[in-house]
């Protein structure tokens, strides 16, 4: 109840005195700052940099400036890649959501035992490096692996099933490496939920679904939405997952651009995809951030309830 | 009896094996407004929970207008709750969040936009319509939560410590305007608070709770000038409990042996050797006058506001608080007195 008072105490007369003493604080934040400007602007700017720079052939390339590399993006077979790409990120995405959302708002309905317990099977797979773990998947899946071999034990199947190498199993490996991100920032703004607000739409005459849908819903919106970006994202980059699980039949922009610097030789024509890439993820990013805020502004007010 | 909107019969409920509500009856006349009356944790606020449906009670009956309503969803009761948290929608403005309820009973956008201008000039928030949710004033927050509970009209109002966090000045002025809607809109009120003075203010009739029972349940003054127990009298203005000892019984009258000493008390039926209890409010003890003759020290003097407040320790090593409005006393701590009682000020409790 005291913090409720407080934060409205706050609220009430709109100041929020001795707020603005942040200067020593700043000053901690300076090697921060120089580590951020070292390792993330940096590299950012010599990719542009390197993607105007002119190709001479094995990963050799000279500082004479052209738009040769952007413009050969222009070709059919780059286009396809970028559209296939975005389609395979925005169906893993949907994918994420509609497992994850359910799955992260029940965690935050069990008891606090159970909730650490959920928590902590969620994120052990962390704890292996990823490509190991898709190294694992084969395993299992391919036509020899254990999977099969199941099956084939259980005479549930006569032929061993191609699981491998197509598609679906590109887009099921987005799905399993990335869920875990989904269902933790729908569960952590689940979590937050004042249980008395859902409590209220019942007792004003909402039926549990009629709740789930004016109250819960809206509220867990900034989760979902930080869950679309971080599944999203990544799986416009992570190449190695088409690589592994889809045998490089399925190409995709990351796949491209780790192809033109190691196979192809042509760094300037990398860097050039890399920073399409980024332009494009992150207009994604910057329109679901708008979204997001619009409803993260209404959240603030669920801490002070 | 046919007056009864809400019948609470035999209820009982426990959290954890730990018992919370015992046995609990309750009768809410239509229109009345009643205080549930309270120490934190008494079970006030799960007896509101049990009415509202958002807990169900391990036994007993909950009779809404002659209906039980013990397997009714809190969204089929016609009972709606003020939270003490307000309960706000943060997602919705405060238009939207007043017209909440009757978009769930799909009512005509027109006419919910109607009602909600007409509530919200009620609880005087003209022109608030889109305001959002988080830059209201805690007052502010006090109304839309008013307004949202009671644009559905609902047959019961129910109200957990709706002022508890607001500060004095305007609590005093909700209480008043609080008043003023349920007198205005003949609607039964349920009322939570552990503030007596609130609930003496507002109610019409108050039912005091203890540890998971109601000890009385009665109109205000009927409880603060008869209280039953020595709890209701001690809760509701702070009473002094004397203990005493029926030492004979002579005309329907007993002699009380009381520290030492004696005092007469008129009621028939009381049998020697008796230990009765009376409640004796702070105001009422008289100090060092002709008559007075129970000895005692004074151990406190304090000032709360205009009241001078004196705590003695009788012989009997009891603590017996007295209060005066406006008298400055040449008393000071360590000061032997005399204290005594009008006859007409003492009251029995704790007793058939
Ligand atoms: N959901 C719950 N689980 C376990 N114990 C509970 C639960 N709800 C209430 N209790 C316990 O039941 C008792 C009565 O609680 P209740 O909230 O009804 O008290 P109250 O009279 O409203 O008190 P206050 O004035 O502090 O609000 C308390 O001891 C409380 O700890
Ligand atoms: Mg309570």
């Amino acid at each position: 109840m005291g913090r409720h008072m407080i934060a409205g105490d706050l609220n009430d007369d709109g100041t929020v005195p001795k707020r603005r003493k942040t200067s020593p604080y700043i000053a901690a934040l300076i090697p921060l700052y120089l580590v951020m400007i070292l390792l993330v602007i940096g590299p950012l700017v010599y990719t542009v940099m390197l993607s105007f720079a002119t190709n001479v052939g094995n990963g050799g390339f000279s500082w004479k400036l052209t738009v040769e590399n952007y413009r050969r993006m222009i070709d059919p077979v780059y286009r396809v890649t970028f559209l296939k790409s975005i389609q395979l990120a925005f169906l893993s995405t949907l994918l994420i959501s509609l497992i994850g959302y359910p799955f992260g708002y029940w965690m935050s309905r069990l008891s606090k035992k159970w909730k650490k317990i959920m928590i902590l099977l969620v994120v052990i797979p962390f704890g292996v490096n990823s490509l190991i773990r898709y190294y694992g998947i084969i395993i299992l899946l391919q036509s020899k692996g254990v999977l099969n071999w199941l099956l084939l034990k259980l005479h549930l199947i006569e032929e061993p099933i191609k699981f491998l190498y197509n598609y679906s199993t590109v887009l099921a490996g987005m799905v399993y490496g990335l869920l875990p991100f989904m269902i933790l920032s729908v569960y952590s703004s689940a979590e937050k939920i004042d249980w008395t607000l859902v409590e209220a739409s019942r007792d004003l005459g909402a039926t549990k679904t009629e709740a789930f849908f004016s109250i819960i819903f809206p509220l867990t919106i900034p989760g979902l939405f930080s869950g679309v970006i971080l599944s999203f994202v990544p799986s416009m980059g992570l190449f190695f997952v088409s690589e592994i699980l889809g045998g490089n039949k399925i190409v995709l922009v990351g796949s491209l651009i780790q192809d033109q610097m190691t196979r192809g030789g042509n760094w300037p024509f990398a860097a050039a995809i890399a920073v399409l890439l980024t332009i494009v993820t992150s207009v994604l990013l910057i329109a679901s951030a708008r979204i997001s805020q619009l409803q993260g502004e209404t959240r603030k007010g669920n801490n002070l309830i | 009896m046919n007056d009864d909107i809400l019948v609470l019969s035999d209820v009982c409920k426990s959290y954890d094996g730990v018992s919370v509500l015992k046995h609990l009856f309750l009768k809410v006349k239509e229109g009345e407004f009643l205080t549930l009356l309270g120490a934190s944790g008494c079970g006030k606020t799960t007896t509101l929970r049990i009415i509202a449906g958002l807990d169900s009670p391990d036994s007993g009956n909950v009779v809404l207008e002659g209906n039980d309503v013990c397997d009714l969803e809190p969204n089929q009761r016609d009972v709606n709750t003020v939270f003490q948290s307000y309960a706000l929608f943060p997602h919705m403005d405060v238009e939207k969040n007043i017209g909440y309820p009757l978009k769930l009973k799909r009512v005509p956008r027109l006419e919910i936009a109607e009602r909600v201008n007409e509530i919200l000039k009620l609880v005087q928030l003209e022109g608030f319509n889109h305001r959002r949710v988080p830059n209201l004033s805690g007052g502010q927050k006090q109304r839309v939560a008013l307004a949202r509970a009671l644009v559905s009209k609902p047959r019961i109002l129910l109200l957990d410590e709706p002022l508890g966090a607001l500060d004095l000045k305007l609590r005093r002025m909700m209480q008043i305007e609080l008043k003023r809607l349920q007198k205005l809109l003949g609607l039964t009120f349920i009322y939570i608070t552990h503030d007596q003075e609130e609930a003496l203010n507002m109610s019409d009739r108050i039912a005091v709770m203890n540890n998971g029972v109601i000890e009385q349940i009665d109109a205000s003054d009927v409880i603060y000038n008869k209280p039953r127990t020595s709890y209701v009298a001690s809760f509701v203005g702070n009473a002094n409990i004397i203990k005493g000892l029926v030492a004979s019984v002579e005309n329907d009258a007993a002699v009380v042996k009381f520290c030492e000493q004696t005092f007469l008390f008129s009621k028939p039926g009381l049998k020697a050797g008796e230990e009765l209890h009376f409640a004796l409010r702070t105001e009422h003890v008289i100090l060092n006058a002709p008559d007075s003759k129970f000895h005692a020290t004074v151990v406190e003097k304090s000032f709360r506001g205009s009241m001078l407040r004196i705590v003695l320790k009788t012989q009997c090593n009891q603590e017996i608080v007295s209060t005066n409005f406006g008298v400055d006393s040449k008393l000071k701590e360590g000061d032997k007195v005399l204290f005594s009682w009008k006859d007409e000020n003492i009251v029995l409790v704790d007793h058939e």
